[in-house]
């Protein structure tokens, strides 16, 4: 996949640098960069059958329902629906959907880099045809816009940047 | 105006124009967003592209052989009511009759002994699914008042046709008007909730099959 | 007359002593009762004729059981009837004048045709009085109203759209008597009569559907008491005139027939007594006693079809164009929101890019 635009300008400052504000604003707006035609077409396709789970590992093991693929874009969907949809204008001035907010960012790290591998099982069993590993992708570089993906890749990222090494 | 003259009527004409309307914005309106060019080089041809993209349209209706311990429950209970619903919306004497006069074409039906047997067993299927959709702890934490309205608008269409043709309830032009009522409704509801997956079903796992085949995952 | 019917005068006097002494009356009251029932007058009945086509009277005039002659003859005094009665002109209204005055309050007041109101009432008038007013007038000395068809119950072909004489049924013109709708276009002929004899014989009105019709002849649906019904059932429907189904019997809704909705007595009264009735000679039944069933579509589509459109049903095209130009409008709004959309992400990519050009804070 091509880079998002602007990403190796991102700021490469994890969470504690930034206030809550500039962390929503960041991840909205990498997520902004992120969704076009092909992304809200997934997010538009989901009618929560919840039969992606069943092909999660992590789902499997614990049999722990927020592991459910889809649930990890939930703040995403929920975005997309709000700001770029076709009804985005409607949900906004009904408030049918709320502001994702940064304590909600916050919960969904674990669920975005610690309980995925990308391994595509729930892209193969989507009935609908929803690539839901890309999805994940593109939601985990909207958190590096906002700083709240794990400290680790921050450093290898300055790293990378510094020395044009891996 | 007598209600069912309201409801075949003017109530149809405008529930038809909305559901029109809404569609085409819906899908306008996301289509048009921004196209990622992918950069990586692709692993098919074009024309895989397009093979691919239809045998994905056609296998993603059965889970692969691993999933479906798991999964294939859930998934043939939703696919039967899907069944016996396009069985008995288009294989009714009445509705053939109805969509014919909006389309100008008709095709033979079924009996309608038999039709209210499916329909009987489509109302079971649907009050299971709903059953499930409650008690299944993934679909109760990932279910929203889409989902449950639109399954109250179906079952709503669903309950009054079957009353109609029983002739129970009320006189039968009370129950045929609300059932024409209830479609008008569900028309009004399609553009803006889940039951637009109608229109996206094919083209969805078609891009699917596409894009995997770019990336060399054929099947 | 009663010797004609074969009761010598010394029955009939045996007759009332008897009914005299079984009443506990005494013998001398018998002979009084004789006098009476001798000079005893027959229910007074009009018969007012406005917007119709004669079609009802007709039907009346047809009645098996009791017979025209018979009703007339016997059982009622038809005082006024200006297609019947031998008078004309200015007899035939004193008559009507003079019936009025002597049965006030007591006279059942039969209407068939619809009334226009349209021109201060000028489209119908007799004798140079309008329709309105008549009934008005002939109203106000009425026991009860009996509106013999669909015209005077419910406003039938003169109320349809667009009603250029401005048509009303006599429900809508007269709100403080009884009436008994008895519709049909026409009426079974017993069902009107009976509906008459009753009224005639017990002075109570029968039990009232939501419609004023007798529930006796209009409780229950055509389809009810069809005989094609387990067709109906079986889903085996004529697809066209003359069909294969059309004539093996099969059910006629995709033909258009109206029984699920239309109450009358068709099926089981039918007419020419009890000879056969439309579904029975192959052809829809066409609700002609229900409200406004001129305009409720084709009698020909089936009563699932939509009803919109210049004939009030659809077709093909006049569906066509609704939904190209719903679908095109929509595309355009379709195209504004993505367009917005666009916009607002440019936008928050570019706030983005500020940010990070200014360091975060």
């Amino acid at each position: 996949m091509s880079a998002p635009a602007g990403m190796l300008g991102a700021s490469l400052a994890p969470a504690e640098q930034r206030s809550g504000e500039a962390r929503v604003a960041g991840a909205m707006s990498g997520f902004a960069r992120e969704v076009g035609a092909l992304s809200a077409f997934r997010l538009e396709s989901c009618i929560h059958c919840g039969i992606c789970a069943d092909a999660c590992h992590f789902y499997i093991a614990t049999e722990d329902p927020q592991y459910t693929p889809i649930w990890k874009v939930e703040p995403f969907k929920q975005a997309y629906k709000r700001e770029s949809s076709p009804f985005a204008p409607l949900i906004r001035l009904l408030g049918l959907k709320r502001e994702v907010t940064a304590d909600q960012l916050e919960q969904w790290q674990h669920l975005l880099f610690d309980s995925c591998n990308m391994c595509g099982r729930c892209s193969l069993i989507c009935p609908m045809g929803i690539d839901v590993a890309a999805l994940i992708e593109q939601a985990r570089h909207a958190m590096f816009e906002a700083g709240l993906a794990p400290k680790e890749l921050y450093q290898k990222a300055a790293h990378q940047k510094l020395t044009g090494q891996p | 105006m007598d209600l069912l003259g309201f409801a075949r009527g003017p109530a149809l004409k405008v529930a038809l124009a909305i559901f029109c309307l809404g569609v085409a914005w819906r899908i306008a309106g996301f289509a048009l967003l921004r196209i990622r060019r992918d950069l990586n080089k692709p692993r098919a041809s074009p024309a895989k592209f397009l093979t691919e993209g239809l045998i994905a349209v056609g296998t993603r209706s059965w889970p692969h052989p691993e999933f479906i311990g798991r999964t294939g429950a859930g998934e043939a209970l939703g696919y039967s009511y899907h069944l016996g619903l396009f069985a008995l919306v288009l294989l009714f004497g009445p509705h053939i009759a109805f969509l014919g006069s909006l389309f100008g074409i008709t095709w033979p039906g079924l009996p309608s002994s038999l039709i209210t047997v499916i329909s009987v067993l489509t109302l079971a299927l649907f009050l299971a699914v709903l059953f499930r959709r409650v008690t299944n702890p993934v679909m109760r934490m990932l279910s929203n008042f889409d989902d449950y309205f639109s399954w109250f608008i179906t079952m709503l269409v669903l309950g009054t046709g079957l009353a109609a043709t029983a002739h129970i309830g009320a006189p039968y032009q009370t129950l045929l008007a609300l059932h024409i009522l209830s479609f008008d409704a569900l028309l009004v509801w399609f553009p803006f909730g889940k039951l637009m997956h109608a229109f996206y079903i094919f083209p969805s796992r078609a891009i699917n099959g596409a894009l995997l085949a770019r990336k060399g995952a054929t099947s | 007359m009663l010797r004609q019917h074969g009761i010598s005068r010394r029955g009939f006097i045996k007759f009332c002593t008897a009914a005299a002494s079984a009443m506990a009356l005494p013998p001398s009251m018998g002979v009084a009762m004789a006098e009476q029932l001798i000079h005893a007058r027959r229910p007074s009945v009009l018969y007012l004729s406005f917007q119709e086509c004669t079609g009802c009277l007709e039907s009346l005039t047809r009645s098996f059981a009791p017979t025209i002659e018979n009703l007339i003859f016997n059982v009622i005094s038809l005082d006024y009837d200006d297609t019947l009665m031998a008078a004309a002109g200015e007899a035939a209204e004193s008559a009507r004048m003079q019936a009025m005055k002597d049965n006030f309050g007591k006279y059942v007041l039969i209407v068939d045709g619809s009334v226009p109101t349209g021109a201060g009432g000028a489209y119908c008038t007799a004798g140079g009085r309008s329709a309105v007013d008549t009934l008005r007038e002939a109203a106000k000395g009425a026991a009860a109203i009996v509106c013999v068809g669909t015209c005077s119950a419910f406003g039938g072909i003169p109320f349809a759209d667009p009603n250029p004489t401005e048509a009303w049924p006599v429900m809508a013109i007269v709100g403080d008597k009884p009436i008994i709708n008895v519709s049909g276009c026409p009426p079974i002929p017993e069902v009107i009569t009976g509906t008459l004899l009753q009224f005639v014989t017990t002075g109570k009105v029968p039990d009232l559907d939501e419609h004023r019709r007798p529930k006796v002849f209009f409780g229950n649906t055509i389809h009810d008491r069809c005989y094609r019904r387990p067709f109906y059932d079986q889903g085996k429907f004529a697809k066209s005139f003359d069909d294969e189904g059309a004539r093996n019997g099969w059910c006629l809704y995709e033909l258009g027939c109206k029984g699920p909705t239309t109450y009358n007595a068709c099926a089981t009264v039918k007419w020419n007594g009890g000879t056969s009735f439309p579904i029975e000679s192959g052809h829809g039944c066409i609700g002609c006693s229900e409200p406004g069933f001129w305009d409720k579509g084709s009698f020909y589509a089936a009563q699932s079809t939509p009803l919109w459109g210049k004939a009030g049903e659809s077709s093909p095209r006049e569906v066509l164009e609704l939904t190209a130009a719903a679908v095109a409008a929509g595309a355009v709004i379709g195209v504004a929101s993505a367009g917005v959309s666009r916009l607002r992400q440019r936008r928050s990519a570019q706030d983005a890019d500020q940010r990070e050009s200014n360091g975060d804070n």
